[in-house]
């Protein structure tokens, strides 16, 4: 909010400079920043626009961080010369707790004076006439929104706080037409609605150059509906923003006196009567302050008039007959305006913070000696991370939207390089509400959506990318979002065929994490990754276009958490010899390899240690392969016969199952 | 006898060109079938005058030979190791090819060493949160302008779940089955409540996360960045202990030439609420958000807030990143840009 200096100076001579004003706002109160000029842009916090949002709540701040008493601020009580007065009724006692109306005539509008209409101008306000100019300014001295309507265009004498009407209907000052429900509260006259409750006022009662009567009205209106009207017609006002954070009551006639001392002094209006209905609450608010439970909440040791001196400055009342001395406690009285005073807590921050919160001594925490850890999934992240990175992969981070064409089944990109990026696990996309852009508009429900963008844009400075990222996906179902933790893996090369290495850059992962109970099987070309019944994940390769590859994989890392056995146990070092053999077969193109090697290493073999493929020949209608067979026993060592014996099962059993020729 | 040998002895070793060799040499010279072993053996078949004119001149042959032997020995290593030095051992080193962390990993994980070594445990929370969780249950009331200091993504969806919620008088009222709208996290401060529904104090955690707010992307603005936040309680836990905790904290990820500065600020669910700015050359850089943990945070779980009290904190972790890396730009984290990521 913007502050004129030259008025916060003039309210408390107590500030030394601006530069002195801003520092000290800053240290003890509120965030303030120069704008240049004379003019202090101020961040009040939201609790605070009672009794801060005005150049005299400014004032009495600042005074109370110097230390020094600001000098009464006096209001000249004006004289009512006219018998004249309206009536003031409120229909909505909950959402108007206080209206007051006071009937002014002989009104001379005019230009204002030159320091008043500067300190509108250092407020970012454009002065209009004096009467206008008026209302505004002592919304920025007192803080109380105030309007005035032309008498002479209303109807009746009655001044009537209500809900709008079916169909009602209002033109703004500014031109904009309104239709109105029951949902927005309005000041009307006996006819029609003249101002949007709070937000603004309307052109039937405007005041003109050749406005004589008026009537000035202050209100206090419930902070919610003010919100809620707000949001719903679209229009935020100086007015609106005031109200909507909560206002006391009490400005009602702080406003409308000094407002009526005011257009008595500049617009030469004779004053009539003041009607002020007022349904807020009268009792004082008053909080026990415990010194000793301030001085353990704080952490400090603090003698207690210290502590009430502190409120004192601030405008707190320490109820009267308690002898500071002899007491540890005393009750304090919490002056109308503090509406954001509600607990022993909201005191104690008032006494520290004019203490000065860097002056408050640290002092290391008592900690208690509770195990402390991090959470399993947060183990198993960190250790496939440090995993990764030991085979060469680099970590990214992306966003976590995405939009409709990126995650479209069959969409393919501008190089037509990449296709098919969805999940196999389905997925229905979570939309936002309000997306910054169609770009962002869903929450991505796969990790490779953003992988495969990232291979091709480092394919312009890279020949070879291996990526991963861990993080969350989310879709829906039903009403509920799945969210996931996944961990995806992408691999790309301009060169060379590149799914192998991602699918030992799996399966040597899993070993690391301790995953052994798995199942990588083929299904409508791509591997599924199965543990424990359960998919876990899987693995594909991309479409190629030119001499680019890529390969991409995606795993649930919850489930995959559930399914790691812990740290491996040893297991002992074979005492025997291994043999190798080697076996070199010619099949038809359809065999897939996978299947060789399943058949040789679950059938019933003895002693197969190891199974590998070595070497692959293409031909134009078959395909050659040797693999690697190791043999080793635990309790022998094996002699050629035996492992020779099993050479001749395997042979049989690939030729009977794959029709395979042995080279 | 030992002429000839020696005659033969001097002939061989001229040819010997390998340590292999030599070994076979000095065997068949020296072995315990040589033929001066053989003699050196049968000297005391022999008549005394013999023993002692062959005696000597058999162990002097020997020593010869053994003498020979090692000269040959050294040359032939000298001329192995001259081989295997043979190369420039200037040249660069062979290139390792390891991956590379992300840098919000990284400084992630110092910020987590940290705080373990002062025994905080670290727990994580969903990103998609509901309004209780994210707003109501934080004392960040629906239609309040406080709300508006989040600026927050919702999603088209809602959710049917049971929760307590607090009206205005902070009692309880036990609202089942209400559909509450769902949203991104605005904030890790969702985890505060969700972990003291669970677990009893004292305790102290960081929660370290993803968040999310509707802003205008720019160098210092992101859709999505990382926060952690910062949660101890306990019956006697104070102001001045989070001083105590924040300037540890910091110094330790930014070492000792770090000034700091606390102001007062604004946030719902504490009270007092504090801003942490810290100076580490010429400007202050304003940084967390911290306070004394809301009594009305404390209600929402049903803690009671005359028996405990808490201390919260939340910090920007790009931010953080930022200011140690050097980095102007926080959309280079976003980017997946091998370039930037290769270099931590």
């Amino acid at each position: 909010m913007r502050f004129s200096y030259f008025l916060i100076k003039k309210l408390a001579p107590v500030v030394k400079s601006k530069n002195d004003l801003i520092e000290k706002l800053n240290l003890y109160s509120f965030e303030a920043e120069d704008l240049g000029g004379d003019v202090v842009d101020i961040s009040l916090p939201p609790n605070r626009y009672s009794d801060t949002a005005s150049h005299l709540g400014i004032a009495k701040e600042i005074a109370a961080v110097y230390g020094k008493k600001l000098k009464d601020f006096k209001i000249k009580t004006i004289k009512s010369v006219i018998k004249h007065g309206f009536a003031v009724e409120i229909k909505e006692k909950k959402l108007c707790k206080r209206a007051a109306a006071q009937y002014f005539e002989g009104i001379k509008i005019a230009t204002s004076p030159k320091w008043l209409r500067e300190v509108l101008i250092s407020c970012g306000l454009r002065p209009i006439n004096n009467l206008i100019d008026i209302t505004n300014y002592v919304t920025l001295e007192i803080g109380q929104p105030l309007h005035a309507f032309d008498v002479d265009k209303m109807e009746g004498e009655k001044l009537i706080i209500r809900r709008a009407k079916l169909q009602e209907y209002l033109e703004t000052l500014d031109g904009n037409k309104f239709n109105l429900d029951k949902d927005i509260l309005v000041l009307a006259d006996e006819k029609d609605a003249l101002d949007i409750a709070g937000i603004k006022g309307g052109k039937k009662a405007e005041i003109i150059n050749k406005t004589k009567k008026i009537l000035l009205t202050a209100c206090n209106f419930d902070q919610t509906a003010i919100y809620q009207s707000s949001r719903k017609t679209g229009v935020v006002t100086d007015a609106s923003v005031r109200f909507a954070h909560g206002l006391s009551p009490a400005l009602v006639e702080l406003g409308i006196q000094r407002a009526g001392e005011l257009i008595v002094e500049l617009c030469g209006g004779r004053a009539g009567k003041t009607t002020d209905v007022n349904f807020s609450s009268l009792s004082k608010k008053i909080i026990k302050f415990d010194v000793e439970r301030f001085n353990k909440f704080i952490g400090i040791n603090l003698d207690i008039k210290t502590a009430a001196g502190y409120l004192k400055r601030l405008g707190f009342k320490i109820t009267k007959n308690q002898k500071l001395k002899t007491k540890s406690s005393f009750f304090v009285e919490i002056p109308p305006l503090r509406l954001d005073i509600k607990t022993f807590e909201d005191l104690a921050e008032e006494v520290i913070r004019l203490y000065g919160y860097n002056k408050l001594k640290s002092s290391p925490p008592r900690i208690y000696i509770t195990p402390s850890g991090f959470e399993d999934e947060l183990i198993l992240k960190d250790k496939i991370r440090k995993v990764l990175v030991g085979f060469g992969l680099d970590e990214v981070y992306n966003y976590s939207f995405t939009s409709q064409t990126d995650t479209d089944y069959t969409q393919t990109d501008t190089e037509g390089l990449y296709k098919s990026v969805s999940s196999p696990y389905g997925s229905a996309l979570v939309e936002l509400e309000n997306p910054i852009s169609s770009q962002f508009q869903y929450l991505r429900p796969s990790l490779l959506i953003n992988l495969l963008k990232n291979i091709k844009d480092n394919f312009r400075f890279f020949d070879d990318i291996k990526i991963f990222e861990i993080g969350k996906t989310f879709f829906k179902n039903k009403n509920e979002v799945n969210e996931k933790s996944m961990l995806g893996i992408a691999i790309g090369s301009k060169n060379k065929e590149t799914f192998f290495e991602l699918k030992g850059v799996i399966e040597e992962l899993f070993k690391r994490i301790g995953l052994v109970d798995y199942l990588i099987f083929e299904e409508k070309g791509i591997l599924l990754i199965k543990s424990n019944n359960k998919k876990i994940g899987y693995l594909k390769k991309e479409e190629v276009a030119g001499k680019r590859f890529s390969a991409f994989t995606e795993i649930n890392l919850e489930e995959l958490l559930k399914l790691i056995e812990g740290e491996r146990e040893y297991s002992p070092l074979s005492k025997h010899p291994s043999i190798m053999r080697d076996i070199s077969v010619l099949v038809s193109r359809k065999i897939r390899i996978g299947d060789m090697i399943r058949i040789i290493q679950i059938s019933d073999f003895k002693n197969i240690r190891d199974v590998d493929l070595i070497d692959e020949y293409d031909f134009p209608d078959k395909k050659s392969f040797t693999f690697r067979i190791i043999f080793q026993a635990d309790n022998k060592t094996l002699t050629d016969n035996e492992v020779d014996k099993e050479m001749k099962k395997i042979t049989s059993i690939l030729q009977r199952k794959f029709n395979a020729e042995i080279r | 006898m030992l002429e000839k040998i020696k005659k033969f002895f001097s002939k061989e070793i001229k040819e010997i060109g390998d340590l292999k060799n030599l070994e076979q040499l000095r065997v068949k010279y020296l072995g315990r079938k040589s033929e001066l072993t053989q003699i050196l053996r049968s000297l005391k078949n022999f008549s005394i005058e013999k023993r002692r004119k062959i005696g000597p001149q058999a162990q002097k042959l020997k020593k010869e030979i053994e003498i020979i032997l090692t000269k040959k020995l050294k040359e032939l290593k000298a001329k192995n190791s001259k081989l295997k030095v043979d190369i420039d051992i200037t040249r660069p080193g062979e290139k390792i090819k390891l991956g590379h962390i992300h840098p919000l990993t990284k400084i992630e994980e110092e910020i987590r060493q940290i705080f373990l070594s002062m025994n905080f445990s670290v727990v994580e929370g969903p990103e998609v949160e509901n309004e209780h969780y994210n707003f109501d249950a934080l004392n960040i009331p629906p239609n309040h302008p406080a709300r508006d200091m989040w600026d927050t993504f919702w999603l088209k969806t809602q959710t049917n779940t049971d929760y307590t919620q607090i009206d205005t008088e902070g009692l309880y009222k036990s609202v089942s089955s209400q559909y509450k709208s769902m949203l991104l996290r605005t904030h890790t401060s969702p985890v505060q409540i969700r972990y003291m529904e669970t677990h009893n104090p004292p305790f102290q955690i960081i929660v370290p996360g993803r968040v999310f707010r509707y802003e205008a992307i720019d160098a210092s603005h992101e859709i999505n960045f990382y926060q952690l936040e910062g949660l101890i309680v306990g019956e006697n836990v104070s102001l001045a202990n989070f001083k105590s905790v924040i300037e540890e904290f910091f110094r330790k990820l930014f070492g000792n030439k770090i000034e700091f500065r606390f102001r007062p600020s604004y946030f719902p669910f504490v009270e007092p609420g504090l801003e942490v700015d810290i100076k580490l050359g010429k400007d202050w850089l304003e940084i967390m958000g911290a306070g004394m943990v809301h009594r009305k945070v404390f209600d929402a779980v049903r803690y009671n807030p005359n028996e405990v009290r808490g201390i919260a904190f939340g910090v920007g972790i790009d931010r953080l990143a930022m200011i140690k890396y050097n980095i102007p730009d926080i959309r280079l984290f976003y980017n997946g840009d091998l370039r930037f990521i290769k270099q931590f």
